[in-house]
């Protein structure tokens, strides 16, 4: 039964998910995913994190088509994946 | 008026008029697409033949009884007779589900089918519902909508309805992603002759490549073109370039806009909703209303929200981007502009905003302050379920170190039947040390609990009187907002302990004291009233009293809030003492059977029904089922061993109602003369008389009867006899 109050959010548990959408997002939009990682490959953008539970999950994804972004895949990885370190980033501009 | 840099998209325009005939229009695309603009140039378009009811809805209104509120409400600005339309509905909106689907949409459905006029409904933004009640109640309205009704509905993802079925029996119009997508013709359109752009055809089949022709991106692009030397090597850059075009907004479009109204757009992307006075509060500057509307006009990210021109709101993608940008580079500044856009909002009479802003800033500490000042108001109109939301967004440390929120989280939890929970947070409330009054009136912690044991009367009715009277005590002043409950307090939990007369004047007093808000208080402290009337044999009053009580129930059912059963139960009581036995079960029933949903509400109220329940049950022919109820009284009194007046009560109900020892041979012909004189006036030497016998024969066939009924009265043995269908 709720009790009320929220529990703050306990690090240890919840599963690893590697999220992909199409296009390359700039740094500012990490701000968007709290807790994610976000990296650029390939002209998609990968967030990997670990999401506690399915209303985390949906909340993702909502905002994900909130900023009407293509959503490319869902991935549950297994126990021991790790989210792996951010690429280091092109410069911003344009002109690229 | 469109907006000149708004495409009027005649083809679209007239797919929408063409689907009128059908019953549902179903516009599925994500965000930037136009699907709100569209609708609203058709709106424009058709508001002379057909009338347009429009809802816009937000996270708020995920339930379903917000949803039809919101419907009713724009459905009232169209329709010729909106005084009474649907005031029948709004009554009905109580229980969900069956009732809700069953009972109370046909009526709605039913006064919309006999308007003149054809309606369109347009529901804006459904993605936010995601309510399986929500969705049942709208599929059904599908199901049965009425001819003259066409429903619209946009949504960012496809509505969870029964779309397959209605495709299947060509019901539906939809318009999807592909069809809102931009065309070369239309890109052409917007950048050439509407903004005036001079961009040859490569160039804009790369943009167009580029965007898939999402409307939001090219008009962006469009922006960043308006300040661009060299358009063409602009627009060639997007070749091959996998860029999010939206993170252009930065460098791009914010970039050539003047200093202060970039850091205007950045500092008000806190905000859910702007005027005026609000972004001065937040910004610290002063002509915001200016800006603002300069915005709204040079600029399709600015969304006017009411007729005056007084609020606005970013559109969603623009205003989600601002915010990230903002965080990304000032992140410094936003709990600031949050606390004040907080500050202001309490101070306009926006609590519910003011404490949403506190929770977003994280800033519980302020959130818990803002939520304990104006709780009260909220939970005596009916709205704990608001109250309980805003609980739910602060961490438990933050409750469990404040007196406080722990009182008050006791008082959600007894509201909501939550017995246990109510306990352990008085526990932890009067654990806290804490000197003097609280931010929501109460006198003091003690105080707080006083009043709150006093009214739920959860450890037994002599400490209820107890609490009762230490409230009284600690909360003499009647200016208080609390002094209504206090003196309900004192009546009931009187009342409750057998001081019928001494309850009077205290009951008397707290309807006298309910401010206007007060419904709730003023509801439970008529019903006691008509407790107290109808035992000193007052049934009219009773009943006017009982009356007045369910009438301000009616004004919140939507709410659902389990106290208001004593409405019912105080007319069920009196009803069943005027003999109205049928409607008195119906009253009775229902209010049991809320109550019995929540085991861990006060027993008193549902003791008094319960009591009041057997005889009408007995009355109408069930015994057996006269005897359940009592059966049920005697289980929850088990658990109470301080019980005032119920014990002796349920007991006197019992003896009346003892099952009957199985018949014990069949009556004679003679028993059954004699039976049949019973249920008349004649003495027994008048029976005897008129049935040629001595009156000591009569004596004994009658003694023969009442064994063989299992009765011991004159009485008993003609209402068991009729029982049974012997005379």
């Amino acid at each position: 039964m709720k009790i009320g109050g929220k529990q703050m959010i306990d690090k240890g548990t919840g599963t690893v998910y590697r999220i992909v959408v199409r296009r390359e997002l700039d740094p500012a939009f990490a701000a968007a995913f709290e807790g994610m990682e976000m990296e650029t490959k390939d002209g998609d953008t990968i967030l990997t994190g670990k999401i506690i539970d399915q209303p985390h999950l949906h909340g993702i994804l909502d905002r994900i088509n909130g900023l009407g972004l293509r959503l490319l895949s869902v991935q549950a990885l297994p126990d021991d994946a790790k989210p792996s370190p951010t690429v280091s980033r092109e410069p911003r501009g344009p002109e690229q | 008026m469109p907006r000149p840099e708004q495409l009027v998209r005649r083809p679209l325009l007239e797919l929408l008029r063409n689907a009128l005939g059908f019953k549902v229009s179903v516009i599925s695309a994500p965000t930037g697409y136009g699907k709100t603009t569209l609708l609203a140039h058709w709106r424009q378009v058709e508001e002379a033949e057909v009338s347009f009811a429009w809802v816009s809805l937000d996270e708020q209104d995920n339930d379903p009884i917000r949803l039809w509120r919101h419907i009713l409400e724009a459905l009232r600005q169209v329709v010729p007779d909106e005084e009474n339309f649907g005031s029948d509905v709004l009554v009905g909106m109580s229980a969900l589900g069956q009732r809700f689907v069953g009972v109370t949409l046909p009526t709605l459905i039913n006064e919309l089918a006999e308007l003149s006029n054809r309606v369109v409904l347009v529901l804006d933004d459904y993605q936010f519902m995601t309510e399986e009640d929500s969705h049942e109640s709208v599929a059904f309205f599908v199901e049965h909508l009425p001819e003259n009704v066409h429903l619209v509905i946009s949504s960012r993802s496809d509505p969870p309805l029964p779309l397959g079925r209605l495709r299947a029996r060509g019901e539906m119009n939809e318009i999807r992603t592909e069809q809102l997508a931009f065309s070369e013709e239309e890109a052409d359109c917007l950048l050439n002759e509407k903004m005036g752009l001079d961009i040859g055809p490569d160039d804009l089949s790369v943009l167009l490549e580029h965007t898939e022709g999402w409307p939001a991106g090219i008009y962006l692009a469009s922006l960043s073109l308006q300040n661009k030397e060299d358009k063409h090597a602009f627009l060639e850059s997007f070749r091959g370039s996998n860029r999010y075009i939206v993170g252009l907004l930065g460098e791009e479009v914010l970039a050539y806009l003047p200093e202060e109204v970039r850091q205007f757009l950045l500092e008000t992307s806190v905000l859910r909703a702007m005027t005026g006075p609000l972004c001065d509060a937040v910004t610290g500057k002063e002509g915001s209303a200016m800006v603002l509307r300069e915005l709204a006009r040079s600029n399709l990210f600015v969304v006017s929200l009411d007729e005056q021109g007084e609020w606005y709101r970013y559109h969603h993608l623009f205003s989600e981007l601002l915010l990230y940008e903002l965080k990304s580079n000032q992140p410094e500044l936003v709990p600031a502009l949050r606390r004040r856009s907080s500050a202001w909002l309490e101070g306009a009479g926006y609590f519910e905003g003011a404490i949403r802003q506190a929770i977003t800033a994280a800033d519980y500490e302020r959130a818990g302050l803002l939520i304990v000042r104006h709780w009260y108001g909220y939970a005596s109109a009916g709205q704990t379920a608001t109250v309980g939301r805003w609980l739910e967004s602060l961490p438990e440390e933050t409750i469990a170190q404040d007196a406080a929120l722990c009182l008050m989280n006791a008082w959600i939890c007894a509201l909501g039947g939550r017995r246990e929970e109510c306990e352990r947070f008085l526990r932890l409330a009067e654990g806290i040390p804490h000197e003097g009054p609280l931010p929501d009136g109460t006198a003091s912690v003690e105080s707080g609990a006083a009043i709150l044991r006093a009214s739920f009367g959860y450890s037994g009715i002599q400490s209820t009187v107890e609490a009762a009277r230490r409230a009284a005590e600690l909360e003499p002043r009647r200016r208080s907002q609390w002094a209504a409950l206090v003196r309900f307090a004192l009546g009931s939990s009187l009342y409750l302990s057998g001081h019928t007369s001494q309850a009077r004047e205290p009951l008397e007093e707290a309807l006298s004291l309910t401010r206007d808000g007060q419904r709730l208080v003023r509801v439970v402290a008529l019903s006691f009233l008509s407790f107290v009337a109808a035992d000193e044999g007052r049934l009219e009053e009773a009943e006017s009293h009982a009356r007045a009580a369910h009438a301000l129930v009616e004004r919140m059912r939507p709410y659902g809030i389990p106290q208001t059963s004593l409405a019912p139960i105080a007319l069920g009581r009196v009803l069943a003492e005027r003999g109205r036995l049928e409607e008195a079960q119906a009253e009775l029933e229902d209010a049991l059977s809320a109550r019995r949903r929540l085991p861990g509400l006060s027993p008193w109220p549902t003791l008094i029904g319960l009591l009041a329940l057997a005889p009408v049950r007995a009355a109408l022919g069930d015994r057996a089922g006269g005897r359940a109820a009592l059966a049920e009284a005697r289980a929850i009194l088990e658990a109470y061993p301080d019980s005032g007046i119920f014990p002796e009560l349920l007991e006197r109900q019992e003896r009346k109602l003892r099952a009957r020892r199985p018949r014990e041979g069949k009556l004679t012909e003679r028993e059954l003369d004699v039976l049949r004189l019973l249920g008349g006036e004649l003495s027994t030497r008048q029976m005897a008389e008129s049935l040629y016998v001595a009156p000591s024969t009569v004596r004994t066939q009658i003694k023969s009867i009442y064994r063989k009924l299992g009765v011991s009265s004159r009485d008993a043995a003609v209402e068991e006899a009729r029982a049974r269908g012997l005379i």
